[in-house]
């Protein structure tokens, strides 16, 4: 039996003319796995896959040891699932709906204590209608917990929320991670959040994984030559870089923050030359840091296709 | 394993309290005893008499009194039945797209089948629940009319040969939808496309001559009225005159087309992608 949470070999498939997984390989082990990539890159479908939800042309894949080919229901009495655009009937109360969840299970956490740990015990006895977008994703989570899963999917999980709602549902996914052992494979565009909580990721494009592992791994290995530059105007800083030797890119990150990707052969002299530059335009120069984000990574590895 | 059985039907609480909730359950009961009622009352215009006919009994015999009763039961009931049977043919395709189709597009099927139940079982839940309320709708409302004549009682037989061949006609209605809602996975078209079907062929049959047969096997409850009371209801003339062996062929035909129709309707479902 593989010791992955989830283990996907050469899976293909296609929708009519367009290819939306091309023999991809995936192992993902116990802990919190991000799967980002851009729009239709493929993420849903592979979701949907190991869902049982659509069959695979081609290849196979196990959740927490079972075939994805075998029955579904089998596998998914230990999964938790949280769709991007999930239905939940209007009128019921959330805790009617989870105690109705949870039986469909063979073990499960008592509804209350469910309620409890995604905060939605005052909006208990509200009719789900009446839920605003942050309850509802909460709810979400919380049918995703209460069969007592040892996976949870997450499509999406913060679509739609503000920037609280959006904090409060990654805190509550590494808590719950801490605190139930319970492993996740999260897709998400906001990248900030997936480097936050996720142990690894994974990037696919066009329906292939391009690269894999821990996020501080894949930011050292891709963002080796790019820098923060702090100065009194980042916009006038980037007009005078523009055309400079050796710089790749220049990109505003603030009012005083600049982010700068160099060559490898200028790396060493970078402080210097920036420093002049900016006493050539008449600006402060305050100093410059080694910088790179899971979103610099993301970038670099989408454009390179 | 009996534990994991008996989980497994815990579905239907979860189908019943997301689709059926109990003032939904209890308004389609109300409404079909109120069309009972006001079909009971619409008697006089189709001939019939919702009364004794006094003058024409003997006062001193209790025997034809009682058969003068029976005979006005088995008028009102099958009224009562026929006119429910007609807003079946309405409310079937509705039910079945509200419940079933329109869950492919708000997302209801894909949560359902992301949980730890078998297709299969959703989908017998799903229709059954539908084909369940609707039998007991038109049964409750029928029975209604018959508790006017308490202390008399029908003819068990009777009501036998009108109520079972409704039910296989309910079946087949609903699982003509159900592989509608499988195949089309739109509420709009499920139910434009269920009422066309069931109300399309009934008046298209009563407009020309049809297939004898073909009338029997997909209206097997008009066949079993018309053989109770071949001199009754002019709507239903143009079944012209039924024997037993009719009613029994149109049940039996009914009957194995609507299990082929459960059949085709379960392996389609089991091989969608939602």
């Amino acid at each position: 039996m593989s010791d992955y949470a989830v283990s996907i070999n050469n899976v293909t498939k296609s929708f009519g003319s367009v290819r939306a997984l091309d023999d991809l390989s995936l192992n993902i082990d116990s802990c919190i796995f991000g799967l980002i990539g851009p729009n239709g890159a493929g993420k849903t479908t592979l979701l949907r896959i190991l869902l049982g939800l659509i069959r695979p042309d081609n290849g196979t894949a196990n959740i927490l040891g079972h075939s994805i080919l075998d029955r579904p229901e089998d596998y998914l009495e230990h999964v938790g699932v949280l769709h991007e655009n999930p239905y939940y009937p209007p009128l019921m109360t959330a805790r009617q709906y989870l105690t109705d969840v949870g039986l469909l299970y063979p073990d499960q956490i008592p509804v209350d204590e469910v309620l409890a740990l995604v905060g939605l015990s005052e909006a208990a006895d509200r009719k789900i209608r009446y839920l605003s977008a942050g309850m509802y994703r909460r709810l979400g989570l919380a049918q995703a917990l209460v069969g007592r899963p040892r996976l949870i999917l997450l499509d999406e999980p913060t679509s739609n929320l503000d920037i609280t709602g959006r904090d409060l549902v990654m805190r509550l996914i590494v808590g719950i991670h801490n605190e139930e052992k319970v492993s996740f494979l999260i897709t998400s565009h906001i990248l900030s959040e997936l480097e936050r909580a996720c142990h690894q990721v994974a990037i696919i494009v066009r329906g292939k994984i391009v690269e894999k592992g821990a996020i501080a791994e894949l930011v050292e290995r891709h963002t080796q030559c790019r820098f923060r530059a702090i100065s009194s105007d980042s916009w006038k800083l980037e007009k005078l870089l523009k055309g400079e030797e050796g710089i790749v890119s220049v990109l505003v990150e603030g009012s005083k923050s600049l982010i700068i990707e160099v060559s490898s052969d200028y790396v060493r002299d970078m402080e210097s030359r920036l420093e002049k530059a900016a006493n050539r335009g008449g600006i402060q120069f305050y100093g410059i840091e080694a910088t790179g984000t899971l979103e610099d990574v993301f970038r670099r590895l989408v454009s390179r296709g | 394993m009996v534990r994991r059985e008996s989980r497994r039907f815990r579905i239907l609480r979860l189908e019943v309290d997301v689709s059926f909730p109990f003032p939904t359950i209890i308004g389609i009961f109300a409404a079909f005893i109120m069309i009972a009622s006001y079909s009971l009352l619409g008697m006089p215009d189709i001939g019939l008499q919702f009364a004794l006919p006094i003058g024409s009994i003997d006062p001193s015999s209790v025997g034809d009194l009682a058969a003068a009763i029976r005979i006005m039961m088995t008028h009102s009931i099958v009224v009562s039945t026929l006119n429910l049977f007609y807003v079946i043919l309405l409310l079937v395709p509705l039910l079945m797209a509200f419940n079933f189709a329109l869950g492919f597009s708000n997302g209801q099927i894909r949560m359902l089948v992301s949980y730890p139940i078998g297709r299969k079982r959703i989908i017998i839940t799903k229709w059954g629940l539908i084909f369940i309320l609707s039998s007991a709708s038109v049964t409750l409302g029928a029975l209604f009319g018959l508790a006017f004549f308490f202390p008399f009682t029908m003819d068990i037989a009777i009501l036998g040969q009108l109520f079972i061949p409704l039910w296989i006609n309910i079946l087949l209605v609903t699982t003509s939808c159900l592989l509608m809602a499988v195949l089309f996975r739109s509420a709009p078209l499920t139910a434009v496309g269920g009422i066309s079907l069931w109300l399309g062929t009934f008046v298209l049959f009563t407009m020309q001559s049809s297939s004898s047969f073909l009338l029997n096997v997909l209206f097997p409850f008009l066949s079993a009225i018309n053989y109770l009371n071949p001199d009754f209801i002019s709507p239903i003339s143009f079944l012209g005159a039924t024997s037993l062996s009719d009613v029994l062929l149109g049940c039996g035909a009914a009957f194995l087309l609507s299990v082929l129709l459960l059949c085709f309707s379960v392996f389609a479902f089991r091989r969608l992608e939602v």
